[in-house]
C-alpha cells in the first residue's frame, strides 16, 4: 500500500496543489485562532472556492484547512486562555499558565514542534495504515463508548488541581447540565424550562469560551489596568526549540502523539478526548519538581502532540467506511461526495491518484503550517504585552462576536456569558473548570453508550462487557487510573 | 442670488429626477439588495452543503448576491421563530430554509409551539430524500423485506435497528410499522446523526439501518450494506431495484427527509414571483443538478398546490403516527 502511496507523492508539488495548501493553511490558522470560528466552519466556508478546482486540489484545500484550524485554536488558548476550537481547551491550562510567567514563545515553539510533527506523523499514519486500521473503529460499541467516556471522566481526579473534590462536584455539576436538550430517545424536552435556546442542548463552544476566554477577561479586569498579562514587555525570537528542549520533552511528546493517533480512529469520540486523556496521563507520570497547573511544559506537549495527533487518524473511518468521525470530518465526506468521489474502499482502487495526493497534500500541509504558524504566532504574541485593561475587554468582544457568528444564534451569545460567569466564580472558589467541561462534553457519550448498551445487551450489561475485549481493556484501565488517582503523587506531598 | 435660485431648482429637479428613477426601482427591479438565505443548522451539515451548493446558481438567476446565513438552534426553530414573523416590506431579501419533517416537531404538545405550517409563506420545494431499510450485505436472516418482516414476526424483540432520534423522518417510518404491523416487535438504538447508525449496523451492534437514500447510496456500492425497502409512494430513481414498502406489505408506509424554502409572510405577489421563477430556474440548472447527483440529494421542485399537498399529508402523516404517545 505504501509503495504505491509513493508514486503520488510528486503530485504535491503541482503549482495548484501548492497554492491550495498555502490557502487552506492561511484560512485554518486565522479561522482557528479566533474562538468561536472553529475548523468545520473554516473547511465549509472554503467549500464553495473549492468547486472551481479539480478534487484532489479541492480536498487539499480542506484538509490543510482542517489541520491549520485545529492548531491555530492553540495559540488564542496559550496566549490567552481563550481556547480557539474544542480541541485546545486542554492547551489552555498550562500554556496560559506558562504566558502567564513570561514564557509565551517557549509555550508557542512547543506547541508548534508538538502540532507540526504531531500532524505528520498522523498524515503518515493515514497514508500507509488506512484500511486496516478503519477496522477499529467497527470494534467500537455502545460499551465501548460508555467505557471511554468514564475513562475520560478518570481525568478530572488529575485536572482539577487542589481539591479532587472540589474537582469531581464540577465534574458532576458539568454532566447534570449535559442531560438539557431534547432527549433522542423520547423527543422530550429536557430541562429546558421552555427556553428555546435550551433545546438542542447547550454547545461544547459556547460553554468553552465562557468558562476560558470570557471567565480570564472578567479576571483580567480586576487589578491594574497598565499591568500586562505576562508582566514582560520584550519577546525572544527563538521560535523553533532546540534539541535539548525537545529531548526534555521527549517522552511527553510520545505520549501526546500516541494518545492522539489512537483516538483519533474513535469516531465522535476522538477529538475532544484524547487531550485530556494525554494531560491527565502526564499529570500521573509527575515527578518531583514538576509545576503541573503553574505552566508545566510537559503538559502542554502533551495536550499539542494529542490534538494534532488525532487529525489525520480522525479521517481514516471517513475515507475507508464512509463514517466521518466528527464534524469537520463530516464537511470534508460532503465535499468528496459533491466531487463525485464516493467514500469507502473502492476510492483506494479505483482513484488512488485523487486519494494519496490528498494524503500527501495533508502531509505537506502539515509542514507549511509549521513555517506560517512560527511567524503568526511571534506576531500574535504581542498581545500579552497589550496592558490588561485594554486586553479584557477586547478578550470580552471576541468572545461575544465569535460565539455569535458562527451560528448566529443570540442565545449561545447569552449561555456562553452564562458559563463566564460561573467560571469566573468557580476560578475564585477553586472549583475546576475543566471538570465542568469535561463532565459536558462526555456526558452524552457516556449517557449515549449507556442507554444503548442496555438496549443491545438486554438490559444485562455486565455479561454484555465481559464478551468483549476491548471493554474489558478498558474496565482494567480505569480500575487502575482510579486506584493510582487516591494514591497521593510524589509531588503533592512537595 | 439668481445664480443661487437656479442651483436650488436645478437641485430639486435633480433630486426628483433621482427619486423616480428609484421609485422606478423599486417598482420593476427586485431584488435591490443581496438575498439572505437563512440555512437554520450549523455550518458543514447537510443542508448546509446543499445551499451554498444551490447559492451561486440562484445569485445568477437573480442578479444579487446571495449569501448562506446560519441560524443555528432549537432544533431549527431558532430561525423558523423569527421566518414566520418577518415583515414582508423590510425582510423581502430573505429567504428560510424549512425542513420537513423537522419543522412538525411543532405539532409535538410537549414542545408547546405556537406556530402552523400556515404562518409560513413556503415558496418551493427544494430537495426530497425518501428514507430507506439496509440490513447488512450477506445477513442469512433476511435479504429482503419480506423476509426482514417475517423474521421479526417469529423473533419479537429480538432484532435492533439504529435510527436517528425520535421525531424524525427515519423513526416515523419504524413508528408507523409498529402501529399498524401487529407483530412488529423491534429494539430501537438512535442516534443524532448517519455515522453511528452506519458504524454500528456495519460493525453489527445492530441488525438493520433507518437512513435516507441520499446518505446510504454510496454503502451500498461499496456492497457493504443492502437497502430492502424504500419508505415512499414510488421507486427511487437512484434505486429501481429497491421495491417500496407499500409494494411488499400494501402498508403506504412514506417518509423522508425534505428541504422547502419560505419567505416573507405577505410579502407581495411580484416579488414572490420574482423569487419563485429565479428558485425554479437555478433548480433546473445542469451545472448544479449534476453536483447535486454526486451530492446523492434527489432535488424535486414543488410549488403552490402541489407544494402544500405533499406538506400536509407529511403533518397528517405525523399526526397519525403521533411519536410523542408512544414513547414512554
Amino acid at each position: 500500500m505504501d509503495i504505491v502511496a509513493l508514486n503520488y507523492l510528486g503530485n504535491i508539488f503541482d503549482v495548484a496543489n501548492l497554492l491550495a495548501m498555502l490557502l487552506g493553511v492561511l484560512v485554518g490558522l486565522i479561522i482557528g485562532a479566533i474562538p468561536g470560528l472553529s475548523p468545520p466552519m473554516a473547511i465549509a466556508l472554503m467549500i464553495p472556492v473549492s468547486f472551481q478546482f479539480p478534487p484532489e486540489t479541492a480536498l487539499i484545500l480542506l484538509v490543510s484547512c482542517f489541520a491549520a484550524g485545529i492548531y491555530g485554536g492553540s495559540f488564542s488558548a496559550i496566549l490567552l486562555r481563550a481556547p480557539g476550537t474544542s480541541a485546545s481547551a486542554a492547551s489552555s491550562i498550562e500554556g496560559y499558565e506558562m504566558t502567564r510567567r513570561g514564557k509565551a514563545i517557549q509555550a508557542i515553539r512547543i506547541s508548534t514542534f508538538a502540532s507540526v510533527v504531531g500532524g505528520i506523523i498522523s498524515g503518515f499514519v493515514l497514508l500507509i495504515l488506512a484500511p486496516p486500521l478503519a477496522q477499529v473503529a467497527l470494534l467500537f460499541g455502545p460499551a465501548e463508548y460508555f467505557l471511554v467516556a468514564i475513562l475520560g471522566l478518570t481525568a478530572i481526579a488529575s485536572v482539577s488541581f487542589g481539591s479532587v473534590f472540589k474537582g469531581l462536584l464540577s465534574g458532576a455539576f458539568g454532566l447534570l447540565i449535559s442531560t438539557i436538550g431534547i432527549d433522542q430517545y423520547s423527543g422530550f424536552p429536557r430541562f429546558t424550562f421552555d427556553f428555546v435556546g435550551f433545546e438542542a442542548g447547550l454547545g461544547i463552544l459556547p460553554a468553552i469560551i465562557g468558562l476560558f476566554a470570557f471567565a480570564q477577561a472578567l479576571e483580567l479586569s480586576e487589578g491594574e489596568a497598565k499591568n500586562t498579562i505576562s508582566g514582560v514587555q520584550k519577546l525572544s525570537w527563538r521560535i523553533w526549540p532546540d534539541l535539548g528542549e525537545i529531548s526534555r520533552l521527549r517522552w511527553s511528546l510520545i505520549r501526546g502523539w500516541s494518545v492522539g493517533l489512537v483516538m483519533g480512529v474513535i469516531p465522535a469520540a476522538g477529538g475532544s478526548v484524547a487531550q485530556w486523556i494525554a494531560y491527565a496521563w502526564e499529570i500521573r507520570r509527575a515527578k518531583p519538581g514538576d509545576k503541573f497547573g503553574e505552566g508545566e511544559p510537559k503538559g502542554l506537549a502533551a495536550t499539542e502532540g494529542s490534538n494534532n495527533g488525532v487529525t489525520g487518524t480522525s479521517l481514516v473511518p471517513m475515507f475507508v467506511l464512509g463514517i466521518p468521525g466528527g464534524i469537520s470530518a463530516a464537511v470534508i465526506f460532503g465535499a468528496l461526495m459533491i466531487h463525485g468521489l464516493q467514500p469507502g474502499l473502492r476510492l483506494f482502487k479505483n482513484s488512488p491518484e485523487i486519494i494519496y495526493t490528498i494524503m500527501w497534500g495533508f502531509i505537506a500541509a502539515n509542514v507549511i503550517m509549521g513555517f506560517f504558524a512560527i511567524f503568526l504566532a511571534r506576531i500574535m504574541a504581542y498581545l500579552t504585552v497589550i496592558p490588561r485593561g485594554l486586553i479584557a475587554p477586547l478578550i470580552m468582544i471576541f468572545s461575544v462576536i465569535g460565539t455569535y457568528a458562527g451560528t448566529n444564534n443570540i442565545y449561545d451569545v447569552w449561555i456562553m456569558i452564562g458559563f463566564g460567569v460561573i467560571g469566573y466564580l468557580m476560578m475564585k472558589t477553586n472549583f475546576s473548570t475543566a471538570g465542568l467541561l469535561l463532565g459536558l462534553i462526555l456526558g452524552p457519550i457516556a449517557e449515549d453508550g449507556m442507554r444503548d448498551l442496555l438496549i443491545v445487551s438486554n438490559n444485562a450489561p455486565v455479561s454484555y462487557i465481559l464478551t468483549r475485549p476491548i471493554s474489558l481493556v478498558l474496565v482494567v484501565s480505569i480500575a487502575f487510573i482510579i486506584y493510582i488517582s487516591f494514591k497521593p503523587q510524589p509531588w503533592q506531598e512537595k | 442670488m439668481k445664480n443661487i435660485k437656479r442651483f436650488f431648482s436645478s437641485l430639486v429637479i435633480a433630486s426628483a429626477m433621482v427619486l423616480s428613477t428609484i421609485g422606478i426601482n423599486v417598482a420593476y427591479a427586485y431584488p435591490t439588495e443581496p438575498i439572505q438565505l437563512v440555512v437554520p443548522f450549523k455550518p458543514g451539515g447537510g443542508a448546509d452543503r446543499t445551499f451554498r451548493l444551490f447559492a451561486p446558481y440562484l445569485s445568477e438567476e437573480l442578479g444579487v448576491p446571495v449569501n448562506v446565513v446560519n441560524i443555528a438552534g432549537g432544533g431549527g426553530w431558532v430561525a423558523w421563530a423569527q421566518a414566520v414573523k418577518w415583515d414582508a416590506e423590510k425582510d423581502d431579501h430573505k429567504l428560510q430554509v424549512v425542513n420537513l419533517p423537522h419543522v412538525l416537531s411543532m405539532l409535538d404538545p410537549r414542545m408547546k409551539r405556537t406556530e402552523t405550517l400556515e404562518d409560513f409563506n413556503f415558496l418551493a420545494w427544494h430537495s426530497l430524500d425518501p428514507c430507506i431499510w439496509a440490513v447488512r450485505e450477506g445477513d442469512e436472516r433476511f435479504q429482503s423485506l419480506a423476509e426482514f418482516l417475517d423474521y421479526v414476526a417469529k423473533n419479537p424483540n429480538e432484532v435492533i435497528i439504529s435510527s436517528t432520534a425520535v421525531g424524525s423522518d427515519d423513526h416515523m417510518g419504524i413508528a408507523f410499522a409498529e402501529k399498524n404491523i401487529p407483530d412488529f416487535k423491534v429494539r430501537k438504538i438512535y442516534a443524532n446523526g448517519d455515522s453511528k447508525k452506519i458504524q454500528e449496523v456495519l460493525a453489527g451492534t445492530s441488525d438493520a439501518v433507518a437512513g435516507n437514500v441520499g446518505y446510504y447510496v454510496p454503502q451500498f456500492m461499496e456492497g457493504k450494506l443492502r437497502p430492502i425497502a424504500v419508505l415512499s409512494a414510488e421507486r427511487s430513481p437512484n434505486l429501481p431495484s429497491v421495491p417500496t414498502f407499500a409494494e411488499v406489505t400494501g402498508l403506504m408506509n412514506i417518509s423522508y427527509a425534505g428541504r422547502t424554502l419560505a419567505t416573507a409572510p405577505g410579502l407581495s405577489e411580484e416579488k414572490r414571483t420574482i423569487l419563485l421563477d429565479a428558485i425554479k430556474r437555478a433548480l433546473a440548472n445542469p451545472e448544479y443538478v449534476m453536483k447535486e447527483m454526486n451530492n446523492k440529494n434527489p432535488l424535486m421542485f414543488k410549488e403552490g398546490d402541489e407544494l402544500w399537498a405533499t406538506l400536509r399529508s407529511s403533518k397528517a402523516m405525523v399526526e397519525k403516527v403521533k411519536f410523542w404517545e408512544m414513547e414512554e
